[in-house]
Formats: structure tokens, sequence, C-alpha cells
């Protein structure tokens, strides 16, 4: 892909907050462009998910226009859709919403068997590749269910990885109790940051929500800040540092 | 002064309509919104019946076994249990009445054309439409069918269009094998009463009948109830989002939903047999 062009963009968008009732985040104008590496930061219930879902076309905004490698969501069509998500992985937060029932490595390799239309016996060896990956191929062929919670958002990554996403949303993944798992996506974050660079390796972009922004705060990327005021663009990690945002600073730990 | 009075100083008989109208104008609503997801389901069935097979292919096996396989040991009993009490039972009083020459023309009357298919669509959506309603509830309230659209597979397809084919391929086969294990349990309870009615005869009975819409008509009614079953547990477990206090309200509605168009169905279906020569 051509890291000059916009993967995403958000125009005056307005998104519904589910996580608390009625509330609205309006007026976000964000680009994130080829090669970039957002951290998008907020108390929870502040409307990151929801932000990150819109800008993944997983959701509609209530206003405004969202685009995907240059395509206004709005004006496409249901094939046209499945295309864009197909270059979209998204993991998501509290477990990464794994489908219960099936293993590990089906999970991974599903939705591979579905759009490239090609036998589970065939995508084995690269499923159990997704897995190794998240140094994880031990626990392939173990129903979800039977696989610690904490590992599911890392089983998640895999399977949003398999397809090679050109631009890959984390949900919260530094929001976990498990000690040795947020040390492990720590050190997956700042490596997978330097592999953006690489210009035939997917994915080319990525954002990171997190209400752990102290923890992810030091990671080379762009920032952003969502509070009760609203969005805010903050800029690289030298902007960050001194820019004012009182929310910025507080989730800092530093005094306004 | 209020110049209207309120719908609860009104007459009994004025309040009674206000409830009936309220629940026709609720049925109508959600018979409204069935028949939109069941055209929806029809649309991706049509358009993706050959896209991702791979991919769907387990899942429809997986329903089969589910909602037919499964099913067997409790659909022997209620087959055998429907032969001993009312076919035994019926071929033996018309024995006695000296009519037992219609005796065949009675169980496919009966068995044949209504009992079977109609017990074998309730059986299978007490156990099955019922679990399903519950599995896909939890499945969009886990945020599995988001996850689903985000990994670019159309939920229809990968979650419903399944379960219709699924269920649809069960109830046909189940009414199959429930009507003919009813007719040989109930012979073998004549055979008990020691009923002068010979295998052959009774068996020659049936055979003869039998008509070709009979084959046609039980296909027919069969996926038709099978589609109905699966279409209304699927968008009543997808529809809406769903919180754990209302799983039983959502089951019941299904349920109840369900019968309602079955019934409807199978009286479409009886005018059918009567318009046929």
């Amino acid at each position: 892909m051509n890291s000059t062009l916009p993967s995403v963009a958000l125009e005056n968008v307005t998104v519904q907050n589910t996580g608390r009732n009625g509330a609205q985040l309006s007026g976000v104008d964000w680009t994130i462009g080829g090669g970039e590496f957002w951290i998008v930061a907020g108390r929870p219930g502040d409307g990151k998910s929801d932000l990150i879902a819109t800008a993944a076309g997983l959701r509609r905004p209530t206003e405004g226009n969202v685009s995907l490698f240059g395509k206004d969501l709005a004006e496409s069509n249901e094939q046209e859709l499945a295309e864009m998500r197909n270059k979209v992985g998204f993991v998501f937060e509290n477990g990464g919403r794994l489908f219960r029932g099936l293993t590990a490595l089906e999970n991974i390799l599903l939705p591979l068997v579905y759009n490239r239309q090609l036998p589970f016996h065939e995508l084995k060896e690269v499923g159990l590749a997704a897995l190794e990956s998240v140094q994880l191929s031990h626990l392939g062929h173990r129903l979800v269910e039977h696989i610690d919670r904490p590992l599911h958002q890392r089983i998640a990554l895999a399977r949003a990885l398999v397809l090679k996403p050109e631009v890959l949303f984390l949900d919260n993944p530094l929001f976990t109790p498990d000690r040795r798992e947020f040390a492990w996506w720590r050190h997956w974050l700042a490596e997978g940051k330097g592999n953006l660079a690489k210009p035939d390796d997917n994915p080319n972009s990525m954002v990171l929500a997190t209400s752990e922004f102290r923890q992810a705060h030091e990671l080379d990327a762009r920032f952003a800040v969502i509070d009760s005021e609203g969005w805010h663009l903050i800029g690289n990690r030298d902007e960050l540092k001194s820019h004012p945002n009182p929310t910025a600073r507080e989730l800092l730990m530093e005094t306004p | 002064m209020e110049l209207q009075p309120t719908l609860e100083r009104a007459p009994w008989w004025l309040r009674g309509s206000d409830r009936l109208g309220a629940l026709i104008l609720r049925s109508v609503v959600i018979m409204r919104n069935v028949a939109s997801f069941a055209l929806i389901t029809v649309g991706v069935t049509l358009r993706k019946w050959r896209q991702s097979r791979e991919a769907i292919l387990p899942v429809v096996l997986g329903e089969i076994h589910r909602s037919g396989i499964q099913l067997l040991p409790m659909l022997t009993f209620m087959a055998a249990a429907l032969g001993l009490v009312i076919i035994g039972q019926t071929v033996s009083l018309l024995t006695k009445v000296g009519v037992q020459d219609i005796a065949g023309m009675v169980m496919v009357t009966v068995v044949v054309r209504e009992l079977g298919p109609f017990i074998t669509a309730l059986l299978v959506l007490t156990r099955i439409g019922t679990q399903t309603v519950i599995e896909l509830s939890t499945r969009r309230a886990m945020g599995e069918v988001e996850a689903l659209e985000a990994l670019g597979i159309d939920p229809i397809h990968y979650l419903v269009m399944p379960r219709v084919i699924g269920l649809s391929v069960s109830i046909f086969a189940l009414t199959v094998y429930f009507i003919i294990l009813a007719l040989v349990s109930g012979f073998l309870f004549t055979m008990v009463q020691d009923v002068a009615l010979t295998p052959s005869d009774y068996f020659t009975q049936i055979a003869l009948a039998l008509r070709w819409e009979d084959f046609i008509l039980l296909t027919l009614k069969t996926f038709a109830f099978g589609t109905i079953i699966a279409t209304v547990s699927c968008y009543q477990g997808l529809a809406f989002p769903v919180r754990l206090e209302d799983v039983p309200r959502v089951t019941t509605r299904a349920v109840v939903v369900s019968v309602v168009a079955c019934v409807l169905i199978d009286a479409a279906f009886i005018a059918a047999y009567l318009v046929l020569p």
C-alpha cells in the first residue's frame, strides 16, 4: 500500500457512546495515514471502543463521513464493505470475542476459510504459524472455553493478523489483570510499531485504544485523547509531554 | 372536567377490545418483522448459495446432527407411544366395528398428513428452537455477531442460513422416521390385542391409500415447518439486544410465534389436500 494515502479518514464524525447513556462524542476529525501508529486514550466509558469501531467501519456514525482507503462508507455497497473489512483487523477488548464451540485454530482460520474459500486442512499450517506468532501454538486444538480468559485477546490478535489487514485496531489490550499478559502486549506493541515501517508487511497502520495511558505513553506513536469535553488530537510523544490538555496530563499522572 | 374518559374508567368490553386490538397489532408487527427477516435470509441464501461452502457446510452438518440425530431417542419414544396409544387403539376399534378396510386411509390421513409432521415439528421446536434462541441471543450479547462482521463474515450467511437448511432437512428426515416407526409400533400393538388384521393387509392398505401428492406435500410441509422454526428462532435470538432477564420471554415468544405460524401453514396444506382431486 502507498504509505502516503490515508487508510482511514473521519470527517466531523459524531459517535453514539454505548458506554454512557445518551452521551455522544462529536466533532471528530481524524486521519490515520499509512505507516502510522495511533494511541487513543481515555477513561473507561469515554467512548474509545465506539470511536475505533466506527473508524473500522463496524458501526455507522450518527453524523459525518468515514472513509476507508479513500472510499466513503456511506456510499459503499455490501460487497465493497465486505472487501474493505478484509483489509481492516479488529481485536475486541475483554477477551477478543472469540467464537465459542470452536478451537483456537478454528477461530483463527474461520475468516480465511470463509473469505478465501479454502478448506480448513489446507490452511492448518497458516493457522499454526499465526498462533506461533502470538506464542500460543500449544493451544491450537483446545476449545476456547477451555483456554484461560486473559489469553483470549492474543488469540483474537492472531485471528485478525491472519487476514493480513492493512490497518489494525486494538481495543484496550493493556487493560488486563494478568501481569504476564500485560508484559507480552507491551512488548508486542513496541515490536509491532517497528514492523509498520516495512512496506511489504501488514499491518501498515495501527490504532491502540487504551485506558492504561501511563503504560502506553512511552510508545513511539501519535496520541489522541477522549474525555468529557470531547476529542483532542495531541500529536507525537514530544508534543504529548508538553501538551496542556488536563485529561492527558491526568492520565499521565501529572498534576494539571 | 375531562371530555374523554380514561381507559381505566371505560366499560369492561371497551378495555377488553383495547387489549385485543393491541395484541392483534403486536402480532401483525411481529409477523411482518419475521417475514422481512425470512426474506433477507432467502436473499442471502440465493445469492451466497455456493459461496464459502468450506465454512458453511460444517455448520449445516452440525445443525443436522444437533436437531436430527440427537433427537432420535426422544423421537423414537414419541413415535412408539403414538403408535401404541393411538394407532393401535384406532385400528383395534375399526376392526371391532367391521371397517378395518379403511384403516390404511385413516392412518395416512391422521399419521402421514397431520400428526407425523406436526408432532415432529413441535418436538424440534421445543428442543432445538428454544436452544437456538438462547444460543444466538447469548452470541449477540457477547459481541460475537459484531466480531463476525469485523472478519468479513455475513452473520445471516454463517449463523442463520445453515440453521434453516439444517432444521428443514432434520424435520423432513425425522418426520419420515416418525411416521414409519409409529405405523409399525401401532400394528405391533394391534397384534398383541389379537386383532384380525394381517401385516400384509395393514401395510397394503396404507400403500394403496398413499397418493403421489402425499409425498410432495409432506416434503413441502416439513421443509416449511423447518424454515419457520429456524427463521423465527434466529430472528428472536438476533434481532434485538437481549439482556439475561429477557431470555425466557424471548424464548416463549419464539415458541408461540412458531406454533401459530406452523398451524397457519398446516391449515394451508389441509386446504391443498381438499382442493386436490
